[in-house]
């Protein structure tokens, strides 16, 4: 069955699994200007990939996720999925060759459904991903089998929801992502809600999945540390745009954008000597107004007088790891848009992370 | 048709937002389940007796309801308890007939009420848009009559019988079905388990039926079972204005009207109207105890 669902598209041969290319998402307000939630905001994953997707709240990540899977219409740009246009979800049922693009939310409670035993939806979106219904064994094996794999026993099959720990329900959901059989997963701030322990739980399982399944995930979340851990490569956004993104190791050795060392200084370390972290001053600016120039400039600790009035290009720090930002300067190893950079001589201040 | 004013038209807001309030005695009793409730009690056990008068009227009643046989308008007697009519019928053994019409009726209009109206108003809650506007201005638009008098003017319009008065109590009584099943659908449409319902490849119409329907049962059932003596007034009513049961028929709606022609021997209109009474109130007392049950602010205390 698994077969005739990959068979519906023609895929794209060579095309990324995932590809959101410079989308603008925006929402209409009554009575006000529409508030751009994500301005030209790209990135791709590929299969067996983890990307995490970091930003302080409200900078517009969990919309370019909603935006990834056709939850929400971009309004310029395009997302594709195996070189596809990702439909926006609309009145009809989603396209076959869409539902293995799954989608993990924040809440756990809520993205169960609270008066269905957990079995019973796992079950349903395992007939819907295959696009047939399982008979009885077939589909109760695969709930056992699917539970199993999150690591919860098959019997909480003919449980409710709320019958479970906040870290169990995700695992839930997840098994209920799973059931799709799908290839790329968007996980939305997926541990935020549950406490410290879960935590870490359920990004191990998430990074296991991606691993031993090939599968891509998009790991949304403002927890750095747990982003760093697990994510392949790291994409950091600031206020609707994407102002670094590269693998994850020389991002967080090295970061290249202002904003992503306040990130990373922001994180409080353990044996820091009772230091607290450093604070990024200032708020984000209101949506409706984003400021001229770099749109990072009124809290930027290194702020030029270029900054207010030029809105800086991305700049290719080495391959695959780019910087939004005008003291962004390529590495030593590559050479090519040097030149092109304004202000590209001064000195980036890179401190040691 | 009475507007349930008291009844929480916009659903309880499952997780946050909620001020901290403290339980009065008022809503300490309240909580208390239905068993333990006298009130509810006292109409559990009223609707227990008419439903088993109902069931086995043939072996309670004295004499067949429409028989012509004893004096006519005799007193309440040993030989006839609730005295007879001016037809000399028992009126004891007309009124425990009754019950067969009256309860299985409104029942069943209550059932398709709330069948059609829950439908209507879970399709326009979740579609919007054009199909919304239409469905609820229809809505809207039996609302803005008193229920008695629509339901007059439509069984009027289709004939006095029995059946007409059903399909006419029918028209009036889905829209509060539809208000209340769409305001639900709307508050649960945005939820997660609906989203994600819909990127596993729900259609629209599997989501409502099997992701949203038990959602929203709970409410809707106590509307329903609130709703149940309004439907046994609306359908004596009817009767009673000559628009539902004809005679012979022993409806209790059209014995009161027959009591209304023959004043002065109070039994003939009395006992229906006892039995009319005693319906109403105890279905009142029992969807009382469970819309407390449900109402938001004591169900959030509950800790549901």
């Amino acid at each position: 069955m698994s077969g005739d669902r990959r068979a519906v598209p023609p895929a794209v041969p060579g095309a990324p699994l995932l590809e959101v290319e410079a989308i603008d998402v925006s929402y209409a307000r009554h009575g006000h200007s529409p508030v751009r939630a994500v301005t030209g905001a790209s990135l791709t994953v590929g299969p067996g990939e983890v990307v995490g997707l970091v930003g302080e709240s409200g900078c517009g990540k969990s919309t370019l996720g909603r935006a990834a899977v056709g939850l929400v219409a971009p309004s310029a740009g395009q997302v594709r999925y195996r070189g596809r246009p990702v439909e926006v979800l609309a009145r009809g049922a989603r396209p076959r060759w869409l539902r293995s693009l799954q989608m993990v939310f924040q809440d756990p409670y809520a993205s169960l459904n609270p008066r269905r035993r957990v079995g019973r939806q796992i079950a349903d979106a395992a007939a819907l991903g295959a696009g047939a219904a399982l008979d009885g064994k077939a589909s109760s094996d695969r709930v056992g089998e699917l539970l199993d794999r999150v690591g919860l026993s098959p019997g909480v099959a003919q449980r409710y929801p709320h019958e479970f720990s906040g870290g169990q329900c995700q695992r839930i959901a997840i098994a209920r992502a799973l059931a799709a059989q799908p290839d790329c997963i968007v996980a939305d701030e997926p541990i935020s809600a549950l406490d410290a322990s879960a935590q870490a739980q359920i990004a191990n399982l998430l990074a296991g999945i991606a691993a031993q399944s090939g599968l891509g995930m998009l790991f949304i979340s403002h927890d750095l540390s747990v982003v760093r851990k697990i994510a392949d490569r790291t994409v950091v956004m600031y206020f609707g745009r994407v102002v670094e993104s590269g693998p994850t190791a020389p991002v967080w050795a090295r970061p290249a954008h202002p904003y992503t060392r306040a990130l990373i200084n922001a994180v409080p370390r353990a044996g820091a000597g009772g230091t607290l972290p450093a604070e990024l001053p200032g708020d984000v600016p209101d949506p409706a107004r984003p400021p001229a120039g770099c749109r990072f400039h009124p809290r930027c600790p290194e702020v030029m007088d270029s900054c207010r009035t030029t809105d800086p290009p991305g700049v290719d720090i080495a391959p695959g790891w780019q910087s939004v930002c005008l003291r962004a300067q390529p590495l030593p190893a590559t050479t090519t848009g040097a030149g092109e950079v304004p202000g590209a001589a001064e000195v980036a201040g890179r401190p040691e992370a | 048709m009475s507007t349930t004013g008291a009844l929480p038209l916009e659903p309880a807001p499952g997780l946050g937002g909620e001020q901290a309030e403290t339980l009065t005695r008022q809503d300490r009793a309240a909580l208390r389940p239905p068993w333990r409730q006298p009130l509810a009690l006292v109409g559990g056990g009223i609707i227990l007796f008419w439903a088993v008068v109902a069931i086995f009227a043939p072996l309670l009643a004295p004499h067949p309801p429409n028989l012509e046989f004893g004096p006519i308008l005799a007193p309440p007697s040993a030989a006839y308890p609730l005295g007879t009519d001016e037809l000399g019928r028992d009126v004891l053994s007309r009124v425990i007939f009754g019950a067969r019409l009256s309860l299985p009726l409104a029942a069943l209009l209550v059932v398709a009420a709330m069948s059609i109206g829950s439908l209507l108003g879970a399709v326009a809650g979740y579609f919007g848009g054009l199909v919304d506007a239409i469905f609820m201005r229809l809505a809207d638009l039996v609302l803005a009559f008193p229920g008695i008098i629509l339901a007059l003017a439509v069984a009027a319009a289709l004939g006095a019988n029995l059946v007409n008065a059903v399909i006419a109590v029918i028209v009036v009584d889905w829209p509060q079905y539809a208000r209340l099943a769409r305001s639900m659908v709307l508050g649960a449409r945005s939820s997660e388990y609906v989203t994600s319902a819909r990127l596993l490849g729900s259609s629209g119409w599997r989501t409502m039926w099997v992701e949203l329907r038990p959602n929203i049962a709970g409410p809707i059932l106590v509307l329903g079972a609130l709703d149940m003596g309004n439907a046994v007034i609306l359908l004596s009513g009817l009767s009673f204005l000559g628009l539902g049961a004809q005679p012979p028929t022993a409806e209790w709606g059209a014995m009161v009207s027959e009591g209304v022609a023959n004043f002065f021997n109070y039994w003939i209109g009395l006992f229906p109207g006892l039995a009319i009474l005693t319906v109403v109130l105890a279905f009142n007392f029992v969807g009382d105890a469970l819309r407390d049950i449900l109402d938001p602010r004591t169900a959030r205390m509950l800790g549901k």
